[in-house]
């Protein structure tokens, strides 16, 4: 049994994670408590609200020091939106914030003018365990995008001619900005991969 | 490339899924997780739920049914709207899993909230709620709670164009609402030329009509109401008939 915990920063769209990860199979707990984090297999960062006030937020609940130090002994970390982008070092959503510094990039604007919102493909740019050359669609709601290292790029998706990065990984910490567990079954799918992957290897 | 979408609306009164005419009339259509399940189950692209007495009655949002919602494994990204006071309830509709909502109290009556609302949930979660009369080549908001139309005002306009704050408008034909295969498509072009993607709702039901829609630049969505729950895997139905770059194909549960 998979033990996976919803990091409860008191923002974030917790409930559908936490049902969908119970479909499909896993031990699940949302939870601020270190000591029930630290007992985990894998945490997962929700996505759904603003970068500063996220920020603010893990700051608040005493959990950026924690997320760093367990990313820093190699322990698996899934951010979903906004929850990838907080795995960066800075973004501009707002006012420049600092983020938890864990992947090596920032978030910026997209350049398009309008928002990224609703259904769209993924494409393999680089191997990986979880992701084959052209994925499903899947939901994306975003207006920042990860810019830095492609090196840690796994998957892309495009938006009116724009590369928008929609899956990240560095080690055991994994990023994507669209929502899998709002994606149906495909989402479901993928993200139970990512989460066995990155426990069982 | 990113497709437009198909939003199945439910609309809640009194606890139980209606068919809403014109803002005016309601034809009960029986438990709302019934027809949300459905809509889950037909691959709709997004769920709309408004639950249309809180604001009214001063209920706050309905949290009650947005747990029983994940409860019953809906996994299709939800917009919620209705009752929403403050950023409290904003952020508390979210965690109960919303992706998004949409505001139409706060919209006409405290701009300082609804901004707020944004900073803390970033404008891609926010969705402004313009049900429309149309008034000769005037547009005029109708107000639900007043029952009366007025001039889109200067302070709405500022919003709605504001991409920081709100991310789409969704633009509601009051006087089709309900009415199959009604929707004035002139108001699309009524509309004052802003940058901010169009959800077209109230009245739409046909095959022809949503293309007309989704041939618009401004349009990223149209919303259908009960006329999805005619027949058994409409929304299914509905994408094999609209040309493909449009939407993301049919999911039928065998090809997964």
């Amino acid at each position: 049994m998979i033990y996976v915990t919803i990091v409860d920063y008191d923002l974030g769209n917790q409930d559908s994670l936490y049902y969908s990860l119970k479909a499909l199979g896993f031990k699940v707990k949302i939870s601020k408590d270190i000591e029930i984090l630290s007992k985990s297999d894998v945490l997962i960062l929700p996505g759904v609200g603003s970068f500063p006030e996220a920020i603010k937020r893990l700051k608040e609940n005493n959990l950026s020091e924690f997320l760093i130090e367990w990313s820093s002994k190699n322990k698996p970390i899934i951010g979903i939106c906004l929850g990838m982008q907080l795995l960066c070092i800075k973004s501009y959503e707002y006012q420049e914030s600092r983020g938890l510094g864990i992947i090596n990039g920032e978030i910026i604007a997209l350049n398009n003018t309008r928002p990224h919102i609703g259904w769209n493909n993924v494409f393999q740019v680089q191997e990986s365990d979880f992701l084959y050359s052209k994925m499903n669609d899947f939901y994306f709601n975003h207006s920042f995008k990860f810019k830095g290292n492609k090196k840690l790029i796994i998957g892309n998706s495009t938006f009116n001619d724009e590369n928008i990065p929609a899956i990240i990984k560095k080690n055991n910490v994994v990023g994507v900005q669209f929502h899998p567990e709002k994606s149906q079954k495909a989402g479901k799918k993928l993200l139970s991969l990512i989460i066995k992957k990155l426990v069982d290897g | 490339m990113a497709k437009k979408r198909l939003i199945g609306v439910v609309t809640i009164r009194n606890g139980l899924a209606v068919q809403s005419f014109s803002f005016n009339s309601y034809l009960p259509l029986g438990n709302p997780l019934c027809i949300i399940q459905n809509l889950d189950r037909w691959g709709v692209d997004e769920i709309l739920i408004q639950v249309i007495d809180r604001s009214l009655n001063q209920l706050g949002p309905d949290f009650d049914l947005l747990n029983k919602l994940w409860r019953i494994r809906i996994s299709t990204p939800l917009i919620y709207c209705g009752g929403i006071r403050d950023v409290n309830d904003a952020i508390n509709v979210i965690k109960h899993g919303s992706d998004r909502i949409v505001l139409d109290h706060l919209l006409r009556n405290s701009n300082s909230e609804l901004i707020s609302i944004s900073q803390a949930l970033g404008s891609q979660a926010l969705i402004a709620s313009l049900p429309i009369v149309k008034d000769g080549n005037k547009l005029l908001l109708y107000n639900y709670e007043s029952k009366i139309s007025q001039e889109l005002g200067k302070d709405i306009l500022e919003i709605i164009s504001n991409k920081d704050i709100i991310s789409e408008v969704l633009l509601i034909n009051k006087e089709t609402e309900g009415l199959p295969n009604s929707f004035d498509i002139d108001l699309i072009s009524i509309f004052p030329d802003i940058d901010t993607s169009l959800i077209a709702f109230g009245g739409i039901s046909e095959v022809n009509q949503i293309q007309d829609l989704f041939s618009k630049k401004q349009v990223s969505a149209v919303g259908i109401g009960n006329f999805l729950n005619y027949r058994e895997h409409s929304v299914q139905l509905l994408k094999e008939s609209i040309k493909p770059d449009y939407l993301r194909p049919p999911i039928y549960s065998s090809t997964i």
